[in-house]
Parts: C-alpha cells; structure tokens; sequence
C-alpha cells in the first residue's frame, strides 16, 4: 500500500490580500490566450511548409501499400479461363466489320443497327437509344445499342456493364473495343456459371451517350428544355454493380494496358475494383500503365525511381483536380457504379514484347468472373486513395494531413485575425499589483474588460457579398461570354486582358467605393478595429473550410487551389510600402484563375490553358463537373476579396 | 353439394367401367395418378420440359385420409392440409426468369424465389398461415417459416381459387393469404423432399429424368405444388394433388446443337412407366419449320393452329426401357425473334432514382394487341421499409389521352414491420401502346440488426403479378393455355442505407477498453486504504 504524504497544514497566515488573489485566475487565463495567440500569429504558417513538404515525400515508396484485394469473395485470376483463339477470331473478325462499317457511313443510326442486330443474333434482348444533343455548335445526333445477356440461373437483378464507345480518346474508331464487347456477348451465352446480367452497350458519341444511357437506366427523363434529349430504355437488367469500358484503338498489336480510374469530380471506384482489374491482367502477364507510363520493377537510382512515381503522382492528381471525364467510366460514379476504362496502349518505352489479344481477352474474362463471384456491393476496401502506380496506392491516412496542414493555415489566420481585431494586446498581461500602503489592488490595464474593439461587421459582409455576386454574375453569363469568344474568334490573350481589367476595375474602383458609400473608409480607430481584418477574417474562415471540405472529395483539387492561394491570404493586408504592396499583388494574382492559367500557358502553351477553360465549362453545362462552379463561386471571389483588402484602409 | 339423378348414373356407370378396366397392384378406390410430361422446343431452340404428376382423391379416399389413412396421397402433405384447414394452396419454387415475351405464357411460369398462396376455410386464417409456412419449411428444407405477417398479403382479384367449388361463392366463406421470397436460393436440396413425395419417386416414370445436375443448370426451373378441391363425383368433394416442375434447357449450350433428346438434355432416359401410374403420355411439340425427324415413332402427330405439330406418346410397363425421344432439325438455324401474334400482353419492371435516401418503381406494361384495349389486373406487394407514396403514382401512355387506364384502386398502406403495402388495380390497357406505371418511395433507415447478413447486397422486391384473361383462341383446342393467365414481372433489388457493420466492432472494442480502465482506477480508487504518514521532526 502506498503512503501519502501529505504537508501539515501551514500555520503561516498569507499577506495577499483576497482582491489579489481573486485576480489571480483572469490573469493567468489572459496570459494563456496571449500567448496561444502569440504563437499562433507568429507560426500559424508553418504548417503550410509541413504540409508542402509532406507532399513531396508522397512518391517516397515508404507511404505507399501494395495494392491488395480486401473482398475475399473476388479471388482475382482464381479461375479457369475459357476464353480462346477462336473467341479471338471473333475480336479480329468483328474489328474488321466494324472498320468496314466505319468507312462506309457516318452515320450511328446505322452504326448501332449494326451492333443491335449482333447482339440480336446472340439471343439478346437488344435495342437502341437514340438522343440529340444541342449545343451551341448545333444539334449532335447520337446512339446507343445495348443488349442484355440474361445469366442462366440468376434472377436478374444485379448486372455488370461491358462498355464500349465507338469512337475512341483520339478520335479514331474503337474498333478494337467494340470487336471485344461484340466477342465477350457471343462468349458470354456458352457458359452457366453467371449470376449477374451482362449488358453489353456501345455509345456513340461518348460520353454523352453513356450519360444519357445511364440517365435513361434510372428512369430519369430529359425536362423540355434540357440540352440533352434522349429515349427511354426498352428494356432493363437489374442494379448495375460494376462498369468495364474498353477502349482499344488499334489493330490488336498492344505494349501494354492502361487503367483510367477517376471520374467525373474526382470520385474513385473502389479500390477492390481496380486492384482485380490490375491483379488479372498482371497474371495474364500484361504490363498495367497508370497515365501511360508502366512502372519497371528496377530502377538505376532512388533518385529516378522518386522522379518517376513523382510524374505519375502529378499526372494523376492533375487528372483528378480537373474531375473532368476522361472516358465513359467517369459517370458511373454517380450511380454507386463502381467503374474503369480499360485502354490500350500501343508503344511504351522499354516495353520487350506485345501484347496478345488472347491475353487480353483472358485478363477481362478473369476480372468478370471475380465480379461475378460478388455476393454484395464492392464495400470492403477504399474509396478514398491516390495512385503511384497501378499496383500500390496511398490511402487516405496517408494522404489527408498534408491536405489538411495545407488549408488549416487558413483557419488559424482567421482566428488571429478575429484576435487582433477585438484585442489588440501587444504585451504580455501584467499581474495586478497591491497599491502600496492600502488595501487596494491596481488591475493591470490588459485585464480591463474595457479595451476590447468593436469590429465593424456590415462593411466585410458587403463585400463578401459584393465579390460572391460578381463571381456568381460570372457564371451566370460564361455560356454567352463563351459563345462570343468562340464565334468572334476572339484573341485568348485580349480576352483575359479583358477579364483582368473588369475584375481590376471591380476590386479596385467598384467595390471601394461601394464600401465608402454604405460604410465609410473602414480605417481603424481608437474604439473601432480596421475592416480589413475582419473581412480577411471572413474570408480566410470561407476558403479554408472550402479546402478542407474539399480535401475528402477531391484531395487533387484541395491541394492544387490550397499551394497558391494559402500564401497569397497570409500575405494580403494593407501596406504603405510600394515593395510588400507589389509582392501582394502578384501573389494574389498568381492565385486568381486567370494567373494561374497564365502559369498553365507559360508552361505548356496557350492552347493547353484554353483548352481547359472550353473542357471545364463543358463539364459542368454538360456533365455537373463542379470544378467551374466552385472556381467561380468560391475560389475566383474570395481571390477578389483578397485584393480588396490589399486596397483598404489601415 | 346437388346434382341431378343423371349425374349420379352416368358416374357409376364410368365407375363401374373403370373397375372393370383396373390392373391388378392398383387399389380399388377412387383415387387416380397420372403422368404427363411436355417438351416443347421454343423458336430460339430452347427446349421447355413440363412434367406434372396428378393425383386426384375423391371423397372415398379423402374420407379414409381423414381417418389417417393414406393411400396415393402422402401422408405429410395430407396432414398439412388438414391440421391447417387448407383448402387451396398452390406452392412454387423457381430459379431464373420466365421470359415471356420469348417463350409466351405458360401455367407454370411462376416468380423467381418461392411463392405461396392458399386459401383456408378456417377461422383463425393467420395463425394457421403461420403454421402452414412452417410446416411446409419444415417439409421442402425451405425458408418458408420467413413468410411472417410482415410479408403477407390478402390479395383481392389475382388469386381468385382455383378449384372446383361446385356452387357455392368461395370467396365468401374462404380466405386468402399470400406470400413470396424473392431471393430464396432454389436446390437440389428442396428438389429431393419434393421427389419424395411422387408414388415411384425417381426410380420409374418421367421423373427418373430429374438429374439434378441438368435441371438446375437450365435458364429456368419451377417446381410446383399445387392442391386445390374437385367434384368426382356426387359422393362429395375431392381433392387433386398435382406437383409439377418446368424447366428450360438449351441444347444449343449443352451440344452446340439444336438437335436435342432425352439422353442428351438429361443425361438419362425414362426407366419405366410407373407402375402406380394409370396414364403416362408423354408430347413433344416442335415448330413445323423447319422439317424434323422424331427419334421414336409417335401415337400420333397433330398440327395446330400455330404451325407447330405435336407428337403424342403413351407409356405404360410394356414400353421398351430406353426410348428416347428427341427432335433432329434438318435446319440448325434457330430464330430469336419475338413473336407478337399470340401473346400480346408484356410487362417489365425496373427500379428507378439512385441514391441511399429515395428511389422509384416503373412497370412497363405492353399491350401489342393492334385494335384491342385489353383488360389486366396488377397487384403488387411491397415490403414496409419502402415508404410508397401513393400521391406519386402515375400511369403514362403514348396512347389516346381520353382513355382512362386505371379503372380500380385497392391500396392496403404498410405498417412497419407489421405487413406489407398491397396495391390492386384494373387497369384497360389501350390496343397497341406501352403504359408506364411510376410509383416511389422513400427508403426506410432500419435497425441494424434487421439487416440481412450479407447487408450490402440489398433487399429483393418481389414480384409484380398481372392477372388476365387471354383471348380465346379459334378453334380453342384442349391443350392450350387456359384462360386466366399469369405473368410475373422481374424481382428487383433494392438497396438500403447500411451502416458500416465494422463500426459496432470498433465501438464495442473502444467501449470496452473505456471501460476496463476507468474501472480498473475507480476500483483501486475506493478500495484502497489511504493513511497520513506523519513525518517527525
């Protein structure tokens, strides 16, 4: 048993007075807050450097895990495969017809009588989904052609998706593509060991078509006066539990597979899904390429083998920042699909032989057969993860807390700005002294509940306000504003000359001005803190919380709006001189989406930067990609705000 | 039960010729058992076979089986029908699909899963449901014992009996309980009690053809249990007892040819006639194009009205032990078409909306008649934890917007976890059109102990049932469809919110671990002794 030891109870009476000791606790809770808030003013930023440096240390091999299957019921490449030299006669076979067909017509009508009567042939209920989609350009005609494969013992209520669209990335016929589709339904109907409907579908154009398949499935129908028009679906399987999109735009003479992961937003599928895809063609021995680059088992160096998970890492976070859809996998992801697109590749360097259709056909055959073995929705393993090659990944505990340390600067500037503008203590709180010779006590000034600051709150709210409705009037009018710069043939150059004169004119002229009228200068007074700080407060307080909502959507996007503007916010306050003035402004424009497509066309050329705008713009009129909304709603106004305040009153 | 004095003659005279007719081993009662066993080879070179077996029972042995003792009925299926006052009941288990646009109606295409309706004539009707599922669960290896209230309907106009009540309404004095379970898996595991129960079981008759491993590996199976009451004769009211399995086999998979027999679709050939059996026929029936050789010479051939011959076979103990009846084509195309001109009624459902919080049901329902507005009945149950909203039911048609497709509404609302919504209609379906039904609903957060153990898969919804009358046929020839006709709309599968089943593991583990070491210091807390130590000096 312990002992206790406990002092005797001191006999000494206290000479402090009880006002002494009763300030006693304010003080030491005021010491505490200035020094929280100190430390926090003085080193808030350092989690930005963490978080960047954290960041590049993710294609260090020791943050990645190898991919590994979490559902035991897929047991990829377990099983016999059947598929044969004559399912291949039939690839070859159909990829000729098809190619036939492709020089004959350009019509998909035809193109998808094509495909149903085929499908027709093999005892599918097959039929077609004509849509018209209008767009600026005019009036696109398309269509698709599926067939459902009802399995022999199932009772049809779950389905997988083999997908095909009929022309491929670059514009060529996927004949290849559509010759596997064409031979997987012939093969498909000689075994009794599926569970699951397949259904077989060819888009043309895509991806339009899949989104209008795929509406159409869910029994969406288009509203009068939507852009996109589409038929309702003949017939249905059941809940579509995995998409496989093919695209193999080539003659059968392949380096290597390529793996298209994310879709539309960034959503991933997940992670059990791409880990079988890659486990089955690598037993089948073909070399899996994540953004066209297969990673080698050996490296010269350390060194080379940082550089080249570090490109892949760049390309695929790029990928997936943009959220746009590179294939027709990227728009199963809002259905709970889970999806890939399957491409070939035809040269890599380094690659020491070709690929055989055989191979391919087998690795597909496998990657079915194990979807098919589901008994419930993929639900084991990730959705959540970013890919450094096609066989490993880094999970979100791994990839969250740069992202995270990244935004959460923002958090913390907006709390010391919150801070700083009430309570402008610049010492530490002294103690409250007794008064020499009486029984009083001297507070010390800093414990005063009569020093804090009023923070004007009407003039942030207008501008917050004034520089929401100027991003919110932006999108409003981007169709038009595009349409002009499309058909006029307007010089991108003159036209974010343009951009950047409007805006400069709004955040510079405008909404001073606006700001004078309603509110006064917003200059700080002896009872009244300066506006800035509580507009930078606002401010600061709407992006990092936008970056790290963000941050579990789509951590790409976080991170790539997160390195510009974070030092851009800390750095914005007003100042009287010329140099610091200067260094603001170009960070801050450095952050605004116009700079930071002036940094994309310095760097790759001005094409690539308006290529980006046209394809975001179109992802959100004709996908619901969020990238231009939220860059016009969130991102370009809060930059907006942050030149405001460079301008305003000290 | 009245009927007239001629009756009665005519009856002992037929009687007393059957006595006279009957083989020795064959008791002299009046209970029957026949075979009879239909192939048909469907366009897309699809071979159906439909074996059924019926026993009837007059009221002679009826009376007996009351007195426990049983003869050709089976003394387990007796002893349901009457602990439970059964006097209908119609039980099938099915795998697959029935396509009926491809294969067109047939009596014994039925819903995927099992499906149970019977009519009781006696009082206390949910109790001797619940122990009529469990006794049959109990009798087929079945999950039947999960039909509970909460899946059981009364349906008004779609199960309308099926026996021979003589005069009387039955309706009135008889009542009606429904139930299905979409998702139960259908083996060889129900297939042998089921087998059991035939007089000659699978060793002589048609049944020595049920190989498990072919009949399960077709693209639809059903075995069928069906007893309903007839009028034999004057004396009273009998019962039939007919068992019946269909399933669809495709020599095109199996061979590679749409040649077919019965060695190559079953892997056996028929043993022997029962002996037990009084009649064993056995039809084969083909399209008429292309030309076709029979492996066996047939009784007789007929051709019918829709261009499809039949051939007819009797069996009895003196037909030699392996024949095998089977088609040769001379023309090995086959023709995947649909065929419109008789079967004019379709339907198909789906699910529509995405997402964990709400979704939707649509039914195409197809009428391809070219001038006939075609009258149907639909009925539909759907489990409580889809909350329907009845406000959004709606019937499109590209048809006449005059026409009135919904003639009558009987909706039962869903008590949660007590009994399932019940939604009846009549509905006229205008010649030639496609009508879509749109109905939806809000998906039900359950408890997390009523998730099924494989949680993430879903919830099967059971089939939608279309009750019709099809259009007689000229001439109406004995073997053709009968006139209520059947169909069943695909199961759908709906999927709920469901927890991550990993987290209540993690809580227990944390709570767990909270808890041993906020009591393990709590306990050393107050029950250690704590003394002063005065320290001298």
């Amino acid at each position: 048993m312990a002992l206790f030891r406990r002092k005797a109870a001191s006999a000494q009476p206290s000479d402090t007075p009880a006002a002494v000791k009763e300030l006693r606790r304010p003080h030491m809770r005021r010491v505490v807050a200035y020094y929280v808030r100190k430390t926090l003013t003085l080193f808030s930023w350092i989690f930005y450097p963490v978080g960047v440096i954290w960041l590049l240390l993710l294609p260090r091999d020791e943050f990645h895990h190898k991919a590994s299957v979490d559902e035991n019921a897929l047991l990829p490449g377990q099983t016999t495969k059947y598929f044969s030299s004559m399912d291949m006669y039939a690839v070859n076979s159909y990829r000729l017809r098809v190619n036939q067909l492709a020089s004959q017509t350009r019509s998909p009508a035809e193109y998808a009588a094509f495909i149903q009567s085929e499908l027709n042939g093999f005892g599918m209920e097959a039929s077609i989904q004509n849509f018209v989609l209008a767009t600026n350009q005019g009036a696109t005609i398309g269509a698709n052609s599926y067939g459902i494969s009802r399995a022999a013992r199932g009772d049809g209520t779950e389905a997988i998706v083999i997908s095909s669209p009929w022309m491929d990335d670059g514009g060529k016929v996927n004949a290849d593509g559509v010759g596997y589709v064409l031979a997987f339904a012939k093969f498909v109907t000689k075994f009794s060991h599926w569970s699951k409907d397949f259904i077989f579908l060819v888009t043309h154009p895509s991806p339009m078509g899949t989104r209008a398949w795929l509406e159409a499935y869910h029994g969406e129908q288009p509203g009068p006066n939507d852009a996109l028009q589409y038929d309702p679906l003949e017939t249905h399987s059941g809940a579509i539990q995995e998409a496989l999109n093919l695209e193999f735009g080539g003659e059968g003479d392949y380096a290597a597979i390529e793996i298209l992961v994310d879709g539309l937003n960034g959503q991933l599928p997940n992670a059990d899904l791409v880990t079988t895809v890659v486990n089955c063609a690598q037993y089948e021995g073909i070399p899996v390429a994540l953004h066209q680059a297969v990673t080698p088992e050996k490296f010269d160096s350390n060194w080379t083998r940082y550089l080249h998970k570090a490109d892949i890492l760049a390309e695929y976070m790029k990928s997936q920042a943009l959220g746009l859809p590179r294939s027709d996998h990227a728009l199963y992801a809002k259905y709970h699909i889970e999806s890939i697109t399957l491409r070939a590749i035809k040269d890599i360097p380094g690659a020491q032989y070709r690929v055989s259709g055989e191979q391919i056909g087998r690795a597909i055959e496998s990657a079915l057969r194990s979807f098919n073995n589901l008994l419930e929705r993929l639900h084991h393993a990730y959705w959540f993860y970013i890919m450094p090659t096609a066989a490993s990944y880094i999970p979100i505990s791994v990839y969250i807390p740069p992202v995270i340390l990244l935004s959460v600067t923002l958090v913390f500037q907006s709390l010391v700005m919150w801070w700083m503008s009430g309570e402008p203590g610049q010492t530490a709180p002294a103690r409250s002294q007794r008064i020499k010779d009486s029984p009083y006590v001297a507070r010390s000034p800093q414990l005063s509940s009569f020093n804090t600051r009023t923070r004007p709150i009407f003039l942030p709210i207008v501008t917050m306000f004034l520089c929401h409705a100027t991003g919110a009037f932006a999108l409003y009018m981007s169709p038009t504003i595009l349409y002009i710069a499309q058909h006029g043939d307007i010089n991108p150059l003159n036209m974010a000359a343009c951009v950047l004169i409007v805006t400069a004119v709004i955040y510079g002229f405008m909404i001073p001005t606006l700001q004078r009228l309603m509110e006064g200068s917003g200059a700080s007074t002896a009872t009244t803190a300066p506006a800035w700080m509580v507009v930078k407060c606002i401010a600061c307080a709407e992006l990092g919380a936008a970056l790290i909502a963000l941050s579990t959507l789509n951590p790409s996007l976080s991170i790539a709006l997160a390195i510009p503007s974070v030092p851009a916010f800390l750095l914005a306050k007003p100042t009287g001189s010329h140099n610091s003035f200067a260094i603001q402004l170009i960070a801050l424009f450095l952050a605004s989406p116009i700079g930071i497509l002036g940094a994309i066309s310095l760097l790759t050329g001005l094409g690539t930067a308006q290529d980006l705008v046209r394809r975001s713009a179109d992802g959100w009129s004709l996908y619901g990609a969020w990238l231009f909304p939220f860059v016009l709603l969130v991102y370009w106004p809060l930059n907006l705000v942050g030149h405001v305040i460079v301008g305003m009153e000290q | 039960m009245v009927f007239s004095q001629g009756h009665w003659w005519w009856a002992s005279l037929l009687c007393l010729v059957w006595l006279g007719q009957a083989q020795a081993g064959v008791a002299i009662t009046d209970e029957s058992y026949n075979e009879d066993l239909r192939f048909t080879q469907l366009p897309d070179g699809k071979v159906l076979s439909e074996f059924k077996f019926i026993r009837r029972i007059g009221p002679l042995a009826l009376a007996k089986v009351r007195d426990n003792h049983y003869s050709l009925l089976p003394r387990s299926v007796g002893e349901i029908v009457q602990t439970f006052g059964v006097e209908e009941l119609h039980l099938t288990f099915t795998q697959g699909t029935w396509n009926h646009q491809k294969w067109g109606y047939s009596p014994l295409g039925a819903a995927a899963g099992v499906q149970l309706w019977s009519w009781f004539n006696t009082s206390s009707v949910d109790k001797q449901w619940k122990g009529l599922t469990h006794a049959l669960a109990g009798l087929f290896c079945a999950s039947l014992n999960q039909i509970d209230q909460s899946n059981t309907a009364q349906p008004l106009l779609s199960f309308l009996p099926e026996g021979d009540y003589g005069e009387e309404l039955p309706q009135d004095v008889l009542e009606l309980r429904y139930g299905s379970l979409p998702h139960e898996a259908v083996c060889t595991e129900n297939l042998t009690p089921w087998t059991k129960l035939l007089p000659c079981q699978t060793q002589a008759g048609i049944a020595s053809l049920f190989n498990a491993y072919r009949l399960f590996d077709g693209h639809y199976h059903s075995m069928g249990t069906h007893i309903r009451p007839i009028i034999t004769d004057d004396a009273g009211r009998g019962m039939e007892f007919v068992q019946t399995l269909s399933v669809v086999l495709n020599p095109l998979r199996l061979d590679n040819r749409k040649d077919w027999s019965l060695s190559s679709l079953f892997e056996r050939k028929i043993a022997s006639a029962c002996a037990l059996a009084s009649d064993t026929k056995v039809v084969v029936t083909v399209p008429s194009h292309p030309a076709s050789t029979l492996n066996s010479p047939p009784l007789s051939v007929l051709t019918d009205s829709h261009e499809r011959l039949s051939a007819h076979y009797n069996l009895d103990l003196s037909t030699p032990k392996d024949t095998d009846f089977g088609v040769t084509w001379e023309d090995s195309k086959v023709d995947h078409g649909v065929n419109r001109s008789r079967w004019y009624i379709d339907a198909h459902r789906y699910q529509t909306g995405y997402g964990g919080e709400r979704g939707g049901l649509a039914v195409d329902l197809r009428n391809h008649h070219p001038t006939a507005d075609l009258d149907i009945i639909y009925f539909e149950a759907i489990p409580w934890y889809l909350k329907l909203y009845l406000h959004t039911l709606r019937a499109e048609t590209a048809a006449d917007a005059s026409h009135e497709i919904i003639k009558d509404m009987y909706y039962q609302p869903a008590i949660d976890r007590g009994r399932p919504a019940v939604l009846e209609m009549k509905m006229t379906l205008p010649a030639n059109s496609t009508t879509t039904l749109h109905l939806e609903f809000d998906k039900a957060y359950i408890k997390y102990t009523e998730h099924p153990p494989d949680a993430n898969r879903g919830f099967d919804i059971g089939a939608a049932v279309i009750t019709f009358t099809a259009i007689p046929e000229s001439p109406p020839s004995p073997h053709d469809i009968p006139p209520q006709v059947r169909i069943h709309t695909e199961t759908v599968l709906v999927s709920l919110p469901t927890p991550d089943f990993s987290m209540p593991y993690n809580v227990i583990t944390l709570t767990c671990t909270l808890m041993a070491l906020y009591f393990g210091s709590v306990f050393n807390m107050l029950t250690r002794q704590y003394q002063p130590v005065i320290v001298k000096g």
